[in-house]
C-alpha cells in the first residue's frame, strides 16, 4: 500500500495483494482494477442516473457469478460504467485490517489516476499504467522500472466519484443487524399484542352504558350538574331555616320583650319585636349573629330585624 | 437492476413502526384512563344527587294529613289544602303549645319550605301560615 500523508485522513491505494494494514485513523481507499471491471459506452441518455439503468446489460455475460454494484461516471461524451462487487470488497478490506468505521470514502483508481504520467506500484508484482485513458494493472516487468513511483505524490484532491458499498452489502450487515432487529421484531410483537388487548379495552369501556342511566338519572353531565346545584342550594337553605327558627325560639327574651311577627320567604326572615329597647335588640343581633355565624346576613332597623340566608 | 432494501431502512421502519405502537398504545391509555376517571366523577355526582334527593323527597301527603287531623291541633281552628302543589296549613288561633308541636315535627321532616308567617294575636295565641313544596 502507498500512503500520502499530506491530508487529515489518509489515503490507500488497495489492490487484492496488499498486505495486512495498519490503520489508526481513517482512510480513504482507492480501488486498483483487481476490484472492479470497466467498460466505455456512449449512449443517447444526458443524465449519469439514466445510463445507470443500463449497467447491468453492458455487463452481461462479462461479470463472474454474485451480486454486483454499478457505478457511472460522464467522461465528455462517453460513460464510463464500473462493477464491482461491494460484499468482496468488504470482505477483502476486512481480511486486511480496515473495519467499515475507518473508511471515510472508497474510490476507483480509474477515476483517481486520469492523469497519471508514470507508472506506479500497486503491489510487489504490478503497477498501474495508463494506455488511452484507461487504467490498467500491469506486471513490472512490462514498464521500465525506473520510471515507476513509489508514492502517489501527484494526488492532491480526490474525485467526487464516490462508491457505496451499501447496496449490495444488505447480506453482510442484515447479520451484523440480526440481533437488534430481533430485538425490534420483539417489541414489535409485544406492543402489538397490548394494542390489541387495550384496544379491547377501551372498546368494553367505550360501551358500557351511562352511570347516570343506572342511577335513573338525566343522560348529560350539564344537566346532572345543574340538579346537584338545585339539591344543593335547596338543602343548605332549608338547615338555614330550621336553624334560624329554633334560634329564635330559644332567644333569651325577657317576659316584656316579645317577638310580634315572623315571617319567611325567598330566603328571607322578617322578625317584627314589640320593645323599644334598641340596646337590647343589638344584643339581640349580637346573639343571631354568634349561633349563625356566617349562613345568614343580619340588619336591624328600630324593631325590625331582617335575616337573609346566604 | 435489482435493487435491495438497505438493512438500516429495515431497522428505521421497524423503529417507526415501534414508536407507533407505543404512541396509539399510551394514546388509547390515557383515554381509558380518562373515560374510567369521568365514571368515577360521573358515579359520584350520581350518588350525592341520590343522597340528596333522599334528603330532600316531597313529604307524604298521608303523614301531614294524619299529623294535623291529631287532636293536639284542636280549638286551633286549622285548615290544611293543597294549591298549585304547595301544601298550605293556616291557622288562626293557635296556641304555644301547638305551635311548638308543628314546628318540632315539620322541621324535623325531610320537607322544603316555602313561606312561613307566624302574627302575634295576643298573649296566648299567634296565627300560623305554612306553605310546603310538595
Amino acid at each position: 500500500m502507498t500512503k500520502l500523508f499530506n491530508r487529515s485522513s489518509v489515503i490507500g491505494l488497495i489492490d487484492k495483494y496488499t498486505a495486512k494494514v495498519n490503520v489508526k485513523d481513517r482512510i480513504d481507499i482507492i480501488l486498483t482494477p483487481s476490484y472492479y471491471w470497466v467498460k466505455r459506452a456512449v449512449l443517447e441518455v444526458p443524465f449519469t442516473f439514466q445510463a445507470l439503468k443500463y449497467a447491468p446489460s453492458i455487463f452481461e455475460g462479462i461479470l463472474p457469478e454474485g451480486h454486483f454494484s454499478y457505478s457511472v461516471v460522464k467522461v465528455k461524451k462517453e460513460y464510463l460504467f464500473f462493477a464491482y462487487n461491494a460484499d468482496e470488497i468488504i470482505k477483502s478490506l476486512k481480511d486486511k485490517g480496515i473495519e467499515a468505521s475507518q473508511i471515510s470514502g472508497v474510490y476507483l483508481a480509474q477515476n483517481e489516476f486520469k492523469h497519471l504520467s508514470s507508472p506506479i506500484a500497486c503491489n510487489e508484482k504490478d503497477v498501474l499504467v495508463l494506455h488511452q485513458n484507461t487504467l490498467l494493472q500491469v506486471p513490472k516487468s512490462l514498464v521500465d522500472e525506473s520510471t515507476i513511483k513509489r508514492s502517489m505524490d501527484e494526488i492532491k484532491t480526490l474525485s467526487r466519484n464516490k462508491i457505496t458499498l451499501y447496496k449490495s452489502s444488505v447480506t453482510h450487515s442484515l447479520k451484523e443487524l440480526t440481533p437488534l432487529m430481533y430485538a425490534l421484531g420483539a417489541f414489535i410483537v409485544l406492543y402489538a399484542a397490548q394494542l390489541f388487548f387495550t384496544y379491547h379495552e377501551h372498546a368494553k369501556i367505550s360501551a358500557l352504558p351511562s352511570v347516570f342511566k343506572e342511577y335513573k338519572l338525566p343522560q348529560t353531565l350539564m344537566q346532572n350538574n345543574s340538579i346537584e346545584k338545585r339539591l344543593r342550594s335547596d338543602f343548605t337553605a332549608q338547615k338555614s331555616f330550621r336553624k334560624i327558627v329554633f334560634t329564635i325560639l330559644q332567644l333569651p327574651l325577657s317576659q316584656r320583650e316579645k317577638i310580634s311577627t315572623v315571617r319567611y320567604e325567598k330566603n328571607t326572615f322578617k322578625i317584627i319585636f314589640d320593645m323599644q329597647d334598641y340596646a337590647r335588640l343589638r344584643d339581640i343581633e349580637l346573639n343571631f349573629k354568634k349561633s349563625l355565624g356566617k349562613l345568614v346576613k343580619v340588619d336591624i332597623d328600630k324593631n325590625i330585624m331582617t335575616v337573609k340566608i346566604k | 437492476m435489482m435493487r435491495t432494501i438497505h438493512p438500516l431502512y429495515v431497522l428505521a421502519f421497524m423503529f417507526v413502526l415501534l414508536m407507533t405502537l407505543i404512541w396509539q398504545n399510551n394514546k388509547i391509555e390515557a383515554s381509558i384512563a380518562y373515560t374510567q376517571q369521568e365514571r368515577a366523577e360521573a358515579r359520584s355526582m350520581a350518588k350525592r344527587i341520590v343522597e340528596l334527593k333522599k334528603v330532600m323527597k316531597s313529604p307524604q301527603r298521608n303523614q301531614l294529613d294524619n299529623f294535623l287531623k291529631s287532636s293536639v291541633f284542636g280549638g286551633s281552628d286549622l285548615s290544611f289544602r293543597v294549591k298549585n302543589g304547595r301544601y298550605i296549613i293556616n291557622s288562626k288561633r293557635m296556641n304555644s303549645r301547638q305551635l311548638e308541636s308543628i314546628l318540632n315535627r315539620i322541621l324535623n321532616m325531610s320537607v322544603k319550605v316555602a313561606q312561613l308567617k307566624i302574627d302575634r294575636q295576643d298573649d296566648r295565641y299567634v296565627s300560623f301560615y305554612m306553605e310546603i313544596v310538595l
